[in-house]
């Protein structure tokens, strides 16, 4: 059982992840690890050094996750990932230009080079872009899915998925899978109010990181959370 | 049978996506399954406009990333990376397989180590999560969990034992013995250097274990002060054995990663810095006579300025001639001094054979050695603490684990209190710190006096203040969150000898009811302070008297010589005196360590509620005593102190208008001792719109609106005795099966509104 809250907003996983409520850091890098890697990958990173940036990325955001506060409301936890990826990200392209033997560059990578030793507000600042973000709530809903569908039986799942996303009408799918036609209706009910408030989770927390280190406190204002 | 009235087609609607509170969805979904009506009226129930089905039935973006091996590992290192994690962060999990992690008990050049709880044997171990380097080399784990098998079956009272070593997560895991205790390297630097038969002896039995390790056919490669512990009773057991192999083998290793991973050379055989690999016993013999120079001397044989980088001590260990021990300590035994000289041999063969003729070469020496006092007197020794003090006012403890209020005063010898006793005069004047002086102006405009105190003169510059409200000393960036109050000042305290944290804690249980606003700032060691210009020149008095040089930290051995700087005995304590009371445990998350002033009346404030204990006339022993009884009383007794953290502002005064009333939105700063379900009372609390704040889960909520903290502060204190004594429970759905088999909501208890964890646990084998 948690403290008692000082408020009545529902417990998020962030909140969960900051209580250390066990299994909660797990799901936390399962949801997000995923886009983490993208946006690495998407830089022009190659895969090893991708998977080392995920690492630090999160033990950035292990030290740091006890330190957010709620503040502005459109601030979103994934807007703030994305500063610390980029940071990460950047980090890890000087690394490797101040290696000797340092590879030729990829585009993305001589970009990001030039950007950041030059104006800091110019585009490797911009990232993430706007789509981005959009993106990267669409894959975590798709991750969020793929970590409910544990949660339930295959055959409550199947009618959930035959009703739901391929939308098919509930008296036919019972019928498929030989179930009672509530049985189809309950099932559809229960996996989107579950999914409603993984989601609502996942995006109800709106935090602010205050005491960063200096270079990842000074993201731009991001996106709003999409729709939970 | 329908039992109850059909929903209406909105809330039919709502159920068919899914869209309603969870505790409201069972019911409609038990009338629904016998209801053919709504069934029918569900089946009419269009889904296209839903945001959330429309989103679930787009393609989601190509992402072919996720697929790539690289990514799954990532995924996995980065799920226990912060284990391994170089810096203390808290660990972001509390169970690592079926461990369960209690608290951390150190962070050591191979990784952290933690007390954890074996759920299923309920066996208390401890943790270490070792750190690797950067991918993950399969061979590397298999070589270290085969060596982990010969060091599994050793057991030995003079070795920590092994009980498993495997990967957990994607991290290699040693499951180890817990011992209460301290190790060798924490001793010798809270001690200094020791009386000579405690050393040898320390040494002797590390010898002991060592002759085992040896008839077993292992090396430990990597013996130092910090891979030996001491129990409380006086045993020497040996840590981490096959580790060292495990590190220096690592492929990835480059020269400063290494370095890292061994953490110091100092202990280093000189044949070791050529090959590691072929190190043998001997090479432990040599480690083990470094440690017992640096238990001796408080150095080992080549720390000292001239050899400064990892490289120039390695060669030292191969060329230079050790200094002889007799020269840094002329009262050694010349027969002690040589035995040291052949454990530091250069070439092994000059060296004892094996451990077990150290064992016998020691054992004259260690006569009349009192190990457990030893100890003793290294707990007692509180050098500095890293409990981070976020302010005065404790953020939720929800990412602290629940401590218990132990209280465990120790008794000790007139010895221990002689040096934990500071005699502090009350001199004025501001010797120490620098104190800045904020000032408002009506209009908004800031200026900053920056006094610098000189032998009673006070130089003053006068600066003005960025807009941004950052002060132009570097490393002062401070008051950009907090705009000042006109008239208010903010003075900076740079402490010279004690943690700024340290001193906010005793500010704070000196001053009590008038406690200012502090903050620390870590990196000048700086304690800020928001006051009232008029208590600046009694705050800086105080803090002078805080800020003084520890000589409980000196030299050990003057001591032992009668040259004790302790007052004449049997001393009486008066107001004025400074008394530095060391007690395990903690009021309020706060450590009890720390020094505290007698005040004029003749108390001592041990905390803010209840703290005062009268010392005046009481001989130290006898204080001892009085103290100990009212930590015990404070620790058991439910003490609350209400008082606000901040206020919604009703007027436009920011200020809370005297006296304030408590009102719903106010964030009320609760200071009680105790537990409820195993979390502090003590915190932040928020007065919710009906006026009421709650206290615990179950039975916890007492309205408090339109009261002031006085009688806010009784009120809580009745509800906390009741919530205490009365045992709550609180049943809440986090899990089920088969929605068949769910358990009705109904029949839950608990009707507060503070829900348990919306997310509720994967089922068996899911995670």
């Amino acid at each position: 059982m948690p403290r008692p809250h000082r408020d009545s907003i529902s417990t998020t996983l962030l909140d969960l992840v900051k209580a250390r409520h066990s299994g909660a850091w797990q799901r936390l890098v399962d949801l997000y690890g995923g886009v983490v890697y993208r946006w690495c990958r998407q830089s022009g990173l190659k895969a090893e050094d991708a998977a080392d940036v995920v690492q630090e990325v999160f033990l950035s955001v292990a030290s740091h996750v006890a330190e957010f506060r709620r503040a502005r409301p459109r601030d979103s936890f994934t807007a703030w990932l994305s500063t610390i990826t980029r940071n990460k990200i950047r980090d890890c392209f000087r690394r490797q230009a101040d290696r000797p033997q340092a590879r030729g560059g990829t585009q993305a990578q001589q970009r990001l080079l030039e950007v950041s030793e030059s104006d800091p507000s110019s585009a490797l600042e911009e990232w993430p872009r706007a789509a981005d973000i959009v993106d990267a709530e669409r894959i975590l809903t798709q991750r969020t899915v793929e970590l409910v569908r544990l949660e339930f039986e295959p055959h409550t799942w199947e009618a959930w998925y035959k009703t739901a996303i391929e939308g098919r009408p509930a008296a036919d799918v019972a019928a498929d899978l030989g179930m009672s036609l509530h049985a189809v209706y309950k099932a559809k009910s229960r996996i989107l109010l579950r999914l409603r408030q993984e989601l609502a989770s996942l995006h109800g927390e709106t935090t602010n990181p205050s005491p960063l280190p200096p270079e990842e406190g000074s993201h731009q204002s991001p996106l709003p959370p999409g729709e939970g | 049978m329908v039992d109850t009235q059909c929903p209406n087609p909105q809330e039919l609607r709502d159920y068919a996506l899914g869209r309603m509170a969870e505790s409201d969805w069972e019911a409609i979904a038990r009338h629904v399954e016998s209801c053919p009506q709504c069934q029918a009226v569900l089946a009419t129930v269009d889904d296209v406009a839903d945001t959330l089905v429309a989103r679930l039935r787009e393609p989601p973006p190509e992402d072919s990333f996720i697929k790539e091996s690289q990514c799954e590992a990532a995924l996995a290192r980065a799920k226990y990376a912060a284990a391994a994690g170089a810096s203390a962060a808290a660990l972001p999990f509390t169970e690592l397989g079926e461990y369960k992690i209690l608290e951390e008990l150190g962070q050591g050049g191979m990784g952290a180590v933690y007390k954890a709880l074996h759920t299923k044997l309920d066996r208390v171990v401890a943790v270490k999560i070792l750190s690797r380097g950067r991918s993950g080399d399969e061979r590397a784990i298999a070589r270290f969990e085969r060596e982990m098998k010969a060091i599994g079956r050793l057991d030995h009272p003079h070795i920590v034992r092994a009980y498993d070593a495997r990967e957990i997560g994607g991290m290699p895991v040693l499951v180890m013995e817990y011992v209460e205790g301290m190790d060798l390297g924490r001793l010798a630097q809270r001690l200094g250097p020791l009386p000579t038969a405690e050393a040898c002896e320390l040494v002797r039995q590390a010898a002991e274990g060592l002759q085992y390790v040896h008839e077993n056919g292992l090396v430990h490669r990597d013996l130092k002060p910090s891979n030996l512990i001491v129990t409380p009773e006086g045993t020497v057991k040996i840590l981490d054995l096959g580790l060292a192999r495990f590190h220096f083998d690592q492929p990835t290793g480059e020269v400063t990663h290494t370095g890292q991973a061994m953490g110091t050379v100092d202990y280093m055989a000189p044949e070791q810095a050529s090959d590691s690999h072929a190190a043998d016993i001997r090479a432990d013999i040599y480690s083990l006579g470094c440690t017992l120079y640096k238990l001796l001397t408080g150095r080992a044989p080549f720390e000292t300025k001239h050899f400064r980088g990892t490289f120039e001590k390695m060669t030292a260990h191969v060329r230079q001639p050790v200094p002889p021990i007799r020269d840094l300590l002329p009262e050694i035994p010349p027969e002690l001094a040589v035995i040291v000289q052949r454990m530091l041999a250069k070439d092994p063969a000059d060296r004892y054979a094996e451990p077990a003729e150290v064992v016998a070469a020691l054992t004259p020496f260690c006569t009349d050695a009192d190990l457990p006092d030893l100890v003793t007197r290294a707990m007692a020794q509180q050098t500095s603490y890293s409990q981070p003090l976020p302010g005065l006012f404790p953020r939720p403890s929800a990412a602290s684990s629940p401590r218990p209020a132990t209280l465990a005063l120790r008794r000790r010898t007139w010895m221990a209190w002689g040096v934990g006793l500071l005699m502090i005069g009350g001199g004025i004047g501001f010797a120490l710190g620098i104190l800045i002086t904020i000032e408002t102006d009506k209009d908004g405009k800031t200026t900053t006096k920056i006094q610098i105190p000189d032998q009673g003169r006070f130089p003053t510059e006068t600066t003005s203040m960025k807009p941004d409200g950052k002060t132009a000393l570097p490393g002062l960036a401070i008051g950009n969150k907090t705009p000042l109050e006109h008239g208010q000042r903010l003075c900076v305290y740079r402490l010279r000898h004690i943690v700024a944290d340290d001193a906010a804690i005793i500010i704070s249980s000196l001053l009590l009811s008038e406690t200012p606003r502090m903050a620390t700032d870590v990196k000048t060691n700086s304690l800020v302070i928001y006051c009232d210009p008029s208590e600046i020149k009694k705050i800086g008095a105080l803090l002078e008297t805080i800020d003084q040089p520890n000589p409980a930290a000196s030299d050990y051995r003057k001591e032992e010589k009668g040259k004790a700087r302790v007052p004449p005995e049997p001393y009486t304590i008066a107001p004025g005196d400074s008394l530095k009371i060391q007690a395990a445990g903690t009021l309020w998350d706060q450590p009890i360590n720390g020094v505290y002033r007698v005040e004029p009346q003749g108390t001592v404030a041990l905390g803010p509620v209840y703290g005062r204990v009268k010392v005046a006339g009481l001989s130290l022993v006898e204080a001892e005593g009085a103290i100990v009884k009212k930590l015990r009383e404070i620790i058991t007794k439910p003490a609350v102190s209400v008082t606000i953290a901040d206020w919604v502002p009703r007027s436009k005064s920011k200020q809370p208008p005297p006296p304030h009333r408590i009102a719903p939105g106010d964030i009320l700063s609760i200071w009680a001792s105790g537990t409820i379900l195993d979390q502090p009372i003590h915190g932040p609390y928020l007065v919710e719109p009906d006026g009421q704040v709650t206290l615990g889960p179950v039975y916890g909520r007492v309205n408090l609106k339109g009261l002031t903290f006085e009688e806010a502060e009784i009120v809580v204190l009745e509800k906390l005795k009741e919530i205490l004594q009365k045992p709550s429970v609180s049943i809440t759905l986090e899990g089920w099966r088969t929605e068949e088999k769910r358990p009705v909501q109904e029949g839950t208890i608990n009707k507060e509104p503070h829900q348990p964890p919306l997310i509720p646990g994967l089922p068996p084998g899911a995670s």
